[in-house]
Order: structure tokens, then sequence, then C-alpha cells
């Protein structure tokens, strides 16, 4: 497979899910009430996505007490980062109409 | 996916990134914060040379950081490499605020000629790495 398309990846492809990657790559960390309203979701479809890029590892929670509130912090992880660099660069190609050069035949 | 798609994608991905960059710009406040606290104290400490100006030192200090603790954790967005920045700030202003206190109390005690030069010094670590998040949060993707 040459076409860049096949360098997407599958978790991050998700419109929810990129616009929450594309969120957190450009911090280091993002509380989950602000990641909410930048992605204009609910709570709920948040948390679903969240668990996905979590399982996928790409994303890492932390939970932190400020007073009496506990707050939710979200970050990237490095493979997250790593996958969402790629991500973009594959988008890239596309919208450029690069196509990767097939393997030599010997 | 087609060409239109990826170029919308890029689009969204670079607005997404002009939204959340400014929000990590309360560090350059913070940075500069830290290094002008830490300027008056070694100012109070070392033009008083006096026990009374210690003490009034270290109360201004403890006001002043525990309101720029509440202040950086308060915050919901932490800037882009927050932590490997906040480290190097820290890291570089220790040894300076130290050995402004330990070198100037031993040997410089009183001496303006010391102690407004490294009262300057102790400020720019953390004030640095408070203009390179301001930079960087005007950068793009």
């Amino acid at each position: 497979m040459n076409h860049p398309r096949s360098r997407l990846d599958e978790v991050i492809h998700s419109p929810v899910r990129f616009s929450v990657v594309a969120a957190l790559a450009s911090a280091g960390q993002i509380e989950f009430r602000v990641l909410r309203d930048l992605v204009e979701v609910s709570d709920s479809v948040l948390s679903k996505q969240i668990a996905t890029l979590e399982e996928a590892e790409y994303v890492g929670v932390t939970k932190f007490r400020v007073g009496r509130r506990t707050r939710t912090s979200l970050a990237l992880t490095p493979q997250g980062r790593k996958a969402f660099t790629q991500h973009v660069q594959a988008l890239r190609d596309i919208a450029d109409g690069v196509e990767l050069p097939l393997p030599d035949a010997d | 996916m087609r060409r239109e798609e990826a170029w919308d994608a890029l689009e969204q991905a670079g607005a997404m990134d002009a939204k959340v960059r400014p929000m990590g710009r309360w560090y350059a406040l913070y940075g500069i914060g830290f290094g002008l606290t830490s300027m008056i104290l070694l100012l109070i400490i070392g033009i008083s040379d006096s026990v009374a100006g210690v003490v009034v030192g270290m109360t201004f200090y403890a006001i002043a950081l525990s309101a720029l603790v509440v202040y950086s954790t308060t915050r919901p967005v932490k800037p882009l490499g927050y932590n490997r920045l906040h480290l190097w700030g820290i890291g570089v202003w220790t040894p300076a605020y130290v050995t402004a206190v330990v070198v100037g109390s031993i040997l410089f005690r009183g001496e303006l000629l010391w102690w407004v030069p490294m009262a300057v010094l102790s400020a720019v670590p953390t004030s640095v790495v408070g203009l390179i998040v301001l930079r960087r949060s005007r950068s793009a993707q």
C-alpha cells in the first residue's frame, strides 16, 4: 500500500478524537472541562472518546484535588504525540497529492 | 479520504492549535512573577542586613509564593513542554539563589555591589522560561 491514506491512524481518524488529540498536541495538559468546551461535545461523549484514546495508550489521565474539587487533567503520551505527528503528515501528503514510490522489484 | 477532506482536517487542527496555545500564556506571568519575587526577597535580605530584614523578606516571599502556587495550580491548561521548561527554570534558579544567599551572607553582608546584581540574576531563569512560553504561544504548529 503506497497511498498515504494507509498511514492514517484509525484511532485518531474519528472526527471527535482527531479534535481531542489536536487540542492535546498543542498543550502540555488540558483539564477535562476545558477540553470538552474546545471540542464542543458533552461530558459523556468526551469520556467515551478519552477511554478509547487511553486504551490505545495515546492519552494519559491524571486526577487531582484543588480544594474540595477533584479535577481531571489529560495529556498526550509520547506514543500519542508520535501517532498524531504521523497522522498529520499522512493528511498533508493526501492534501498535496503525494504518493510514496513503490518499493524496488529486487 | 479525498484531498479536500484532508485539507479540512488540517485546517481544523490548525484552528485548534490557534485556540489552545494562547491558553498556556499564563506561565509567562508566573515565571516573571516568580523571578521578581526572588529579586525582591534578595534585595530586602541583602540591603537590610538584619534579622528583621530576613523576617520581612521571608514573610513577603511566603505570601507571594503561595499566591503563585495557587495561581499555577488553578490554571486549566499547561503550556506545551511545561514540565521540562519549569524544571529547567527552577533548576537554574536554585543554585543562583543559594549562591547569592550563602556567599553574600558570609562575604558580602550589606554590600549592594553583590546583592543587586545577584538579585537581578536570580530573576532571570524563570523570567526567560516565561518569555519562551509566551513566544511559543504565538507560533503556529
